[in-house]
């Protein structure tokens, strides 16, 4: 006589494990892709996203930016920002002038990127 | 003063002043705040009215700002960091001006100063790392890193200070003990405590080894809080479980002088960004940063637990930097762009943006009286 039975669905899979239950269902929510069921000693916990070097950006391919998922929604706010600020913070030499050394003024007169970002001079090589 | 210049000074700081809403009743307090800004100067808003009260314009960060921005121990000076790390600007707060420059470059004889990080000063010292390289025909030579301590009185580098076990290291971390009897090395794996009157290492701690059993290492980093005791930081750490092999994080306090860590585990490991102290170090904030999940934490820091979260959708977007009132009401979330937003600390609600009339990195919110 069964005096127990599963009401969620980890003790549906024990049940299955165990030798009983609704196998097919079982099987599929141990299937680590659907995210269901992680088994404690089987890292790692999370699926691996998309590699992306160098964080927020490839540095050889200007204009191409992605987020840490590969994806755009989480790139940094607001994206006017880019043009003149990316090449500090993130690493994006190859696309603005150089600074240091020939253009150090090019966007002193953009205070705010997203209202001033008309006023970056154009720097020609 | 012509009408003009009396209209265009009234409008410079209105623009920086955001109307209030009805329902905003909660006030972060009566202190300063002082923001590095764009291009090239620091703002100093009141905190009570959220209005441009000055600037201080900073030669050495032009056209960006200060990178980074550090408060003094003492809280009496800004250290200005600037865009090609080679210099240092020295703002006395009391007189809102640059007092002193340093750099360490001349001619060919380029030194780069690695304050990132943050470096350690004390009194008239300053202590950080050097990167040299001298420019030739046809390359730069790249000479050896160093520590030294600087001294701000005779402007010139004092001493330098031997490596911990000889090494040297790619990354340090500097910090004096609050009396500046002390100085401590925050090396790769260790602190090293250097006697600073002789420069010799007195002590050190161990924390490549575990402060508790399963788990893995702590690494320790210098940080900058306002409401923090002095010779204490605080912040989140994260852990790797040697059995599972996941990323677990936690709050840890550090107590250089006691050589003791108080860790205590939140949950999986989750990316955060800033840890800022409440006054009085009873709560703590942190921001949630994922990709469409943007979220306000508070951690109750007696009670050691996570006690709210609360998604920012009323301006959900990536957000860099979080700052504490100077009254610990309001949180002022900000970074990148000119726009602070201010949440009420006790219920995560959102009360509303101000907009600067540039944009703004490192904050430091110094409360009112001497």
């Amino acid at each position: 006589m069964k005096h127990l039975r599963a009401v969620n669905r980890k003790a549906d899979l024990i049940e299955h494990v165990t030798g009983g239950g609704r196998a097919e269902e079982a099987d599929a929510r141990s299937d680590p892709a659907a995210g269901d069921v992680v088994a404690l000693a089987d890292p790692p916990q999370q699926p691996q996203g998309p590699w992306v070097p160098l964080g927020c950006s490839f540095v050889f391919f200007p204009g191409w930016e992605v987020d840490k998922s590969g994806g755009t929604a989480g790139l940094c706010q607001p994206v006017e920002r880019d043009l003149f600020d990316c090449h500090i913070g993130c690493f994006w030499p190859a696309q603005v002038p150089d600074q240091l050394n020939h253009a150090p003024d090019w966007t002193g007169k953009c205070a705010a990127a997203q209202k001033d970002w008309r006023k970056i001079d154009l720097i020609f090589p | 003063m012509s009408a003009f210049l009396a209209v265009r000074f009234a409008a410079t700081f209105l623009a920086a002043t955001a109307p209030l809403a009805a329902q905003d009743t909660v006030s972060g307090g009566n202190g300063t705040l002082y923001l590095a800004a764009r291009p090239g100067r620091i703002l100093i808003v009141d905190e009570a009215t959220f209005r441009v009260t000055g600037e201080i314009p900073l030669a050495k960060s032009r056209p960006g700002m200060s990178y980074p921005l550090q408060l003094s121990q003492d809280r009496k000076r800004l250290l200005s960091y600037g865009l090609n790390l080679e210099d240092i600007e020295i703002v006395d707060i009391a007189t809102r001006r640059v007092v002193d420059t340093l750099t360490l470059s001349e001619g060919n004889n380029k030194v780069r100063l690695d304050c990132y990080d943050s470096c350690g000063e004390h009194g008239t010292r300053l202590a950080f790392g050097t990167r040299p390289a001298k420019k030739l025909v046809d390359r730069f030579e790249i000479g050896p890193r160093a520590l030294v301590e600087y001294d701000l009185e005779k402007k010139r580098v004092g001493r330098t200070i031997p490596w911990p076990k000889g090494e040297e290291q790619e990354r340090t971390g500097l910090l004096y003990s609050p009396d500046g009897k002390l100085l401590y090395v925050l090396a790769a794996e260790d602190v090293f405590v250097y006697d600073t009157a002789t420069l010799s290492v007195v002590d050190k701690w161990e924390l490549s080894r575990p402060v508790e059993d399963g788990f893995g290492r702590l690494e320790v980093a210098a940080t900058t809080d306002i409401n923090d005791q002095p010779g204490f930081f605080t912040g989140i750490f994260e852990v790797d479980d040697p059995v599972q092999h996941r990323r677990i994080m936690g709050i840890a306090r550090f107590d250089l002088a006691g050589k003791k860590v108080d860790f205590w585990t939140v949950g999986p490991a989750k990316p955060l960004r800033q840890f800022a102290l409440a006054p009085g170090r009873k709560k703590a904030y942190s921001i949630l940063d994922e990709i469409n999940n943007w979220e306000l934490w508070t951690f109750d820091l007696e009670g050691r637990r996570l006690e709210k979260r609360t998604p920012m959708t009323a301006t959900g977007r990536p957000r860099m930097s979080l700052a504490v009132s100077s009254n610990g009401k309001i949180l002022y979330i900000f970074g990148a762009g000119n726009t602070i937003d201010l949440y009420d600390a006790q219920t995560h609600r959102f009360l509303r943006t101000v907009t600067l009339d540039a944009e703004v990195g490192w904050m430091f919110v110094l409360p009112p009286g001497p």
